[in-house]
C-alpha cells in the first residue's frame, strides 16, 4: 500500500540536502508567512532547518537534543530530541519506527505520499511529500486551523551530506536558554 | 520576499491608514523563557486579526479584537476578555495592549503622548510611553526604518516593559490589505 511505497522511497534517503521556498496560507488564502532556506537530514534524528530570508534562524537536531538559535531571540534554545519535530513533515522523513507511522493513514496520488492522523485532536490536519523520481520535491502541511504551509525544494541530492551539518556551536557570548525541563 | 529600500526624507508616517497587514518574526523575550514566532497581522479599523505560527508554518495562537473584546485561540482552546491587554494578562501573566500600542509599533505616535528621543532625520528613535499608571512604563526602540509606497515604517522595533522584552521584525507591510 502507500504506506510501504513510502517507507521504501524514503529508505533510499537515510541522508539528503536541499534548499527550500516556504510560503504559508491562512484559510482565506492570504500569504501569511514565506521564507527561504537550506534542509539537510541524516535519518533517524539528525536535522539542520536553515531559514535565511526573511530573518535568519536554525535548527539543528543532533541525535540527543534541537538547538534553536534564533538572532532576534539574542538565545539559544535547547529542547528535548522528540517533542521538537513530532507533528511536522520532518517525522516522517527521519523516523522509520512504527510508533511515529502507527499514528498516521497513508494515501497515494501519483508522485505524491499524504499523511493524515489517525487521532482527532492532532494539530496537523495532513502532512504529505512529493517525489520527482528518486528525488523529494516538496513538502507541505496543513494544521487545525486550515493553515498551508508549502515547501518547494530545489537542488534536491542524497550524497554528500557532511556530519558536521548536525552539530551546533553556540556564537561566543550567545545566551543559553535550556528548556528541556528536568 | 524582496526586502523594502530604505525609507527616503520625505515618507510619510501612515498615520491616515485603517487598513494594512505585516508579516514579521517577534521575539518574546522574559526571564524564565523566550520564544521566537512569525506573526501575520492584520489591521482594519478597529479590528485587529494576528496569528502566530511556528518555524514550520503552523498556528500557535490566534488572537481577535476589537471594542467589543478579545479573543484568543490557543491549542483549539478558545478564550475570551475585555481587551487584548486582560486577557494576555490573564493567560500569560504580562498584560501586554498590543492593539494599543499598534500605532506606536508602525511609529505613528506623536511628541505629545510620550518621551520622544528623535534620530537625525526627526523620525523616532526612542519613546518612553506610559499607557496605564498602574503598569511600568513601556520603553519602544526603532532600529532601521522601510519605504513602502510612500509610507515609512520601521524595519525592526523593540518594545520592553520591566524585564520583559517583545522584539518585532517587520520582514512584509502592506497598507490596505483587501479585506
Amino acid at each position: 500500500g502507500a504506506e510501504e511505497n513510502l517507507k521504501q522511497k524514503l529508505a533510499k534517503l537515510k541522508q539528503f540536502q536541499a534548499g527550500f521556498s516556504q510560503q504559508v496560507f491562512d484559510d482565506q488564502g492570504n500569504l501569511i508567512q514565506e521564507g527561504r532556506g537550506r534542509l539537510a537530514v541524516s535519518a533517524p534524528d539528525r536535522f539542520r532547518w536553515q531559514l535565511t530570508a526573511p530573518e535568519e534562524s536554525l535548527v539543528v537536531a543532533d541525535g540527543n537534543a534541537v538547538w534553536v538559535y534564533d538572532p532576534l531571540m539574542e538565545a539559544v534554545s535547547i529542547y528535548r530530541q522528540d517533542d521538537a519535530i513530532a507533528q511536522t513533515p520532518l517525522t516522517i522523513l527521519t523516523r522509520t519506527d512504527a510508533e511515529a507511522w502507527d499514528q498516521y493513514r497513508f494515501s497515494e496520488q501519483g508522485q505524491c505520499f499524504t499523511a493524515e492522523p489517525k487521532s482527532e485532536d492532532s494539530h496537523v490536519r495532513m502532512m504529505s511529500v512529493c517525489f520527482d523520481g528518486e528525488r523529494i520535491a516538496s513538502l507541505a502541511m496543513v494544521d487545525s486551523q486550515a493553515v498551508r504551509s508549502e515547501f518547494a525544494l530545489s537542488g534536491f541530492t542524497s550524497e554528500g551530506v557532511a556530519m558536521s551539518e548536525f552539530r551546533f556551536t553556540a556564537p561566543e557570548g550567545t545566551e543559553i536558554d535550556d528548556q528541556r525541563g528536568q | 520576499c524582496a526586502t523594502a529600500p530604505p525609507a527616503s526624507r520625505d515618507s510619510a508616517s501612515p498615520t491616515d491608514l485603517t487598513r494594512w497587514q505585516l508579516k514579521g518574526k517577534l521575539a518574546i523575550i522574559q526571564p524564565d523563557e523566550r520564544l521566537s514566532v512569525n506573526l501575520h497581522w492584520q489591521h482594519d479599523g478597529n479590528r485587529d486579526d494576528l496569528r502566530l505560527t511556528n518555524l514550520f508554518g503552523s498556528t500557535l495562537i490566534t488572537l481577535q479584537a476589537s471594542e467589543n473584546g478579545a479573543k484568543i485561540r490557543y491549542q483549539d482552546q478558545t478564550y475570551t476578555g475585555d481587551n487584548t491587554s486582560e486577557l494576555l494578562g490573564r493567560l500569560t501573566g504580562w498584560p501586554v495592549p498590543l492593539t494599543d500600542l499598534s500605532r506606536w509599533i508602525l511609529g505613528q505616535g506623536s511628541q505629545d503622548e510620550g518621551e520622544m528621543v528623535l534620530d537625525a532625520n526627526g523620525w523616532p528613535a526612542q519613546v518612553i510611553l506610559t499607557l496605564d499608571p498602574s503598569q511600568p512604563p513601556w520603553q519602544m526602540n526603532y532600529q532601521g526604518w522601510q519605504q513602502v509606497e510612500g509610507y515609512r515604517i520601521p524595519r525592526m522595533v523593540s518594545l520592553r516593559q520591566g524585564d520583559n522584552r517583545l522584539k518585532l521584525a517587520l520582514s512584509d507591510w502592506q497598507p490596505e490589505s483587501s479585506r
